[in-house]
């Protein structure tokens, strides 16, 4: 709900104000005043999200009165009611919404409304929600809470997943119709491209994800503002890694959910989602060794399971499986997950497992 | 932040210009005195300000700001002009800002809201 203020000497421009806004049920009038100086005392108090404000009284003029409730109340936004033109530019001066000729049209009186409500609602937006990036596991983008974002085709998507993952970089025209039209007609994937910027800019705007948020220059470089990414979060933990230690270690691999964007089969996406794959394998075999040295064995066969359901055909972590079940004694867990590993490994790459793995079951 | 000034050669223009290079927050502006040019790179490159000349025969302004404003409604529009008189018109487009010609830094920058 918008809380607004209303303000002018002559009480019929006040009702009228008042009947006015009846229309928009988001809006609730909690004050209207005639006398500017007991409107002040009060906007002090009430602190509404809005103040409708006639600039020609006689106690107090307009455009001061809208500087001391700025004062008093900075978050306060002022519309400017007045039969007078000739205020407008002190109006910008003192960073007014929205400045309306009197008799009010309702036509234009609905854009002060539109105003007001985007206005109101980015900073609602801005205060209590963030905007989530996920790159680890399936993609998502979207507010925090909410729905992600629907893309209007999955090349729009794909656009947009290649740029945020060369995010901070200038790419060339060419590198992207290279990288994702490959053969396609060239005018076509000009054009494609062009459209695909503009799907990518206009679907943000409809989510209310403005560029102080996610900005693409001319260069195709995509920045990223005050967001939620993962794998933002992640880069700052493994550069931190040697004064974070262990828990350190243990944030990472938790937040690996999955591999670099799941599920989405782009070549250009092969070197990330390698890279961070074995910065997670390196990771989770450091914590099952930890826990296995302090006999914390449920803790490292939680950690080894998860790491080979993501990863099965991670040597490995079939490795340190295989060694955890020996040391624990767990013969059946032992050649039950070698038969997974192996029938796995023969059916989809054609090889058998290595001595050294056989050895653990067999020993 | 980036800024793109529509605006023929003048004082106020080159005030601007110098303004905005000393400001460390912005990284990028772009001239233009050919409003056709202009709206090109905002379709394709939408910028965080428009700096817009209003009043110039060469440069319909108000125009090309609703141009503006239907490429993407997050730009915001700022008018230069040596008068007054379309000071409401602003408002009716939405404009964020209206600098009255001759400019000033200091209202320069509070327009454009680098200080408060």
């Amino acid at each position: 709900m918008i809380n607004a203020v209303l303000i002018d000497d002559e009480k019929p421009a006040l009702i009228e104000l008042e009947f006015l806004l009846k229309k928009y049920p988001e809006i609730s009038v909690t004050g209207m005043y005639k006398n500017p100086l007991e409107a002040i005392e009060k906007i002090e108090f009430l602190k509404p999200d809005v103040v409708f404000l006639d600039v020609n009284m006689p106690k107090l003029q307009g455009t001061d009165a809208a500087s001391k409730i700025l004062d008093i109340s900075p978050d306060t936004d002022i519309i400017f009611v007045t039969a007078f033109d000739g205020y407008a530019i002190e109006a910008f001066e003192l960073h007014a919404l929205d400045y309306i000729l009197k008799p009010v049209d309702t036509g234009r009186f609905d854009k002060t409304i539109e105003r007001i409500m985007k206005k109101r609602c980015l900073i609602k937006k801005e205060d209590s929600q963030r905007l989530k990036i996920k790159c680890l596991g399936r993609f998502k983008i979207g507010w925090e809470g909410e729905e992600p974002i629907k893309w209007r085709t999955e090349k729009t998507k794909e656009l947009f997943m290649f740029l945020i993952t060369n995010t901070g970089r200038d790419i060339s025209k060419e590198e992207l119709l290279d990288r994702l039209w490959g053969e396609d007609d060239p005018d076509k994937a000009i054009k494609q491209l062009y459209n695909g910027i503009y799907y990518i800019r206009k679907t943000l705007e409809a989510y209310g994800i403005d560029r102080s948020l996610i900005s693409i220059d001319s260069n195709y470089n995509l920045k990223l503002g005050s967001v939620y990414w993962d794998i933002r979060c992640f880069y700052e933990i493994y550069n931190d890694i040697n004064e974070k230690g262990f828990e350190g270690i243990k944030e990472l691999e938790a937040l690996y959910v999955g591999d670099y964007l799941e599920g989405e089969f782009y070549h250009w996406a092969e070197l990330e989602r390698e890279k961070f794959s074995k910065i997670y394998e390196q990771c989770v075999i450091r914590l099952a060794e930890y826990y296995m040295e302090k006999r914390q064995f449920d803790k490292a066969e939680e950690i080894l399971t998860r790491a080979f359901n993501k990863n099965p055909y991670a040597e490995n972590i079939t490795v340190l499986l295989l060694r955890l079940y020996r040391e624990t004694g767990n013969k059946i867990h032992a050649i039950r997950h070698f038969n997974i590993y192996s029938k796995l490994i023969k059916k989809e790459l054609g090889i058998r497992p290595d001595e050294k793995v056989k050895e653990l079951v067999i020993l | 932040m980036t800024v793109y000034i529509l605006d023929i050669q003048s004082k106020a223009r080159n005030k601007i210009i110098k303004w905005l290079s000393e400001d460390k927050a912005v990284e990028n502006v772009k001239i233009f005195d050919d409003y056709i040019k202009f709206i090109e790179l905002v379709s394709k490159c939408p910028a965080d300000f428009c700096i817009i000349r209003l009043g110039e025969n060469r440069i319909p302004g108000l125009k090309v700001a609703c141009m503006v404003q239907q490429i993407s409604a997050d730009i915001r529009i700022v008018f230069v002009s040596n008068e007054s008189d379309y000071a409401i018109d602003a408002y009716e487009i939405g404009a964020y800002g209206y600098l009255l010609c001759p400019v000033n830094r200091d209202t320069f920058e509070k327009c454009l809201g680098r200080r408060t």
